[in-house]
């Protein structure tokens, strides 16, 4: 059961949200939420940096890869490359050690999950980009890769935009050592706000909800590709690519993700 | 189970259903919650939640200021959070030489502004915090929203707390009136308005302090859970009406003794 406002809320079936069973969510033994809405995010007091995110930048210390613009509401989190050399590039996860990956997706394990990130991706040239869960210590050097922005060969799930083809939003995922499967082009990247969202139903189907619209297509968690009973953690990542030139900006509004127990 | 549902039929908005508990909530349209669609918000999409009861907030090592919220001051140890009080409370000292301040806004950097109150946006905000001043004369202080890089010298001014030139809308204590809360707001460049003595301050008791932008026109304030019977237009010349604020919390002292506010929780709650 999902309450819902007339006015305010998303049309019925229109929000990941819907299938999710967040007031019983209330008693923390249903499940656990990670909801950062970068209203307050706690950060060093000398370098400005998030504390409860682990951070890969080329960015010189205090020059500020996470800054929250003052015109934008609802708590927003600006994420750059900072400089304009080619291949710079900044990362962020939750969990300020390495080790913190609180999630994960067990094929037939009656624990579901839900995930959805509001986003916007700043530019539409020579970028890459990833929003979502990806294995602990994936926030390292060239976790996307120069000049192509290819994820590296780790565990993850989520959305992402490739240098090659930086106007096209796709859904991704990858188990380590295995290949990565992509839907291309989810959404078009017009440097606008975009909601990606996806849902795991606990048996054996992952489905995608893009702008608050269930997705065609399915995935099988039982797939050999699918990063199944793999530990992961949120994550956004920026990198610019070959054409070096300006800072490469994606901003990040939310990130909400819950598992039941 | 002593759970049911109310609904309140709030100005303006319509119907709006609230869980709530016989013996522990307030009374059927006693608290600026009622009005709030907090379950539908459950969504993120729907609005944005900013939620500080002070129980764990994070400080840093050296200073032990709160690294999610800027600060202003002049001396360490400004903020404290009493062993006395349970539910999580902020202490703020303004020390204890003539004009010290003390002041602390939401979000790390001088550039945050979540919150933001248009007329005619369908854009409702709700906000409320409990707090508590513990001295009774000669004090500044004021806690609500203000625009971003307020929590700086001189938000207070000094002698008299009279706010500085910003955008603001909150609750006030001045200098020359110590024993009364005010509703006050104000557009950067416009002149301040108040609603004088809302609330005592005794310096002792907790008070709530709310109010409830109903998306259209109209900011009504709660005091104690009580709706107060004057409202105010956003769309007068003197309201902050489209300007980006963030919480903030301040104190200032208008002779040589410490004074303190204490601060249980603030809430704020914006429709996207």
């Amino acid at each position: 059961m999902v309450f819902a406002d007339r006015d305010y809320s998303p049309y019925t079936g229109a929000s990941v949200w819907h299938n999710c069973p967040q007031i019983a969510l209330l008693d923390p033994t249903v499940g656990w939420i990670f909801y950062e809405d970068f209203l307050a995010l706690p950060c060093d007091v000398t370098l400005h940096d998030p504390t409860g995110w682990t951070m890969q930048t080329d960015i010189a210390p205090g020059g500020g890869p996470m800054t929250f613009p003052v015109s934008f509401l609802g708590g927003v989190a600006s994420v750059t490359t900072g400089g304009a050399a080619d291949n710079d590039e900044t990362y962020f996860q939750a969990g300020h050690s390495k080790t913190v990956a609180p999630f994960w997706m067990v094929d037939a394990s009656a624990r579901a999950l839900f995930f959805e990130c509001r986003v916007m991706a700043a530019q539409h040239l020579s970028n890459s980009i990833f929003v979502g869960l990806a294995e602990e210590g994936a926030c390292a050097a060239n976790f996307l890769s120069n000049d192509d922005g290819v994820i590296a060969d780790k565990d993850f799930i989520g959305f992402n935009i490739l240098d090659a083809t930086p106007a096209a939003w796709n859904y991704t995922h990858r188990l380590s050592g295995q290949v990565v499967v992509t839907q291309v082009g989810v959404a078009v990247n017009a440097d606008d706000w975009h909601r990606f969202g996806f849902y795991f139903d606990g048996l054996h189907t992952v489905r995608l909800y893009i702008d608050g619209a269930l997705n065609a297509t399915t995935y099988l968690t039982s797939a050999a590709t699918f990063p199944a009973g793999q530990e992961m953690s949120p994550m956004i990542a920026v990198k610019t690519g070959a054409v070096a030139g300006n800072a490469k900006i994606v901003k990040v509004d939310y990130f909400k993700v819950v598992q039941i127990r | 189970m002593k759970t049911k549902s109310l609904w309140t039929q709030v100005p303006n908005c319509g119907p709006n259903l609230t869980l709530i508990d016989r013996d522990y909530s307030p009374a059927a349209g006693a608290s600026v919650w009622h009005n709030c669609p907090q379950l539908a918000l459950l969504d993120p999409y729907v609005g944005w939640t900013f939620f500080e009861d002070f129980l764990d907030m994070p400080c840093d090592d050296t200073t032990h200021n709160p690294t999610a919220w800027s600060y202003s001051g002049i001396h360490p140890s400004q903020i404290t959070f009493p062993i006395s009080l349970l539910s999580g409370v902020i202490q703020l000292d303004s020390a204890n030489t003539d004009l010290d301040e003390t002041y602390i806004q939401a979000g790390h950097s001088v550039t945050v502004a979540p919150f933001v109150i248009t007329d005619a946006s369908l854009n409702p905000v709700f906000f409320e915090a409990r707090v508590r001043m513990l001295e009774i004369a000669d004090l500044g202080a004021f806690i609500g929203l203000a625009e971003e890089g307020s929590a700086a010298a001189g938000f207070l001014t000094d002698a008299t707390g009279v706010l500085v030139n910003k955008d603001l809308i909150g609750f006030n204590i001045l200098n020359a009136s110590p024993t009364a809360w005010n509703f006050t707001y104000k557009a950067l460049g416009q002149v301040v308005y108040t609603q004088a003595n809302v609330v005592a301050n005794d310096g002792a008791t907790w008070v709530r302090l709310g109010f409830y932008f109903d998306g259209l026109h109209t900011v009504r304030t709660y005091i104690n859970g009580v709706l107060n019977a004057t409202t105010h237009l956003t769309n007068a010349a003197t309201f902050p009406t489209g300007e980006e604020m963030s919480p903030i919390i301040a104190v200032k002292t208008g002779e040589g003794v410490l004074k303190r506010i204490q601060v249980d929780y603030i809430k704020v709650v914006q429709i996207r």
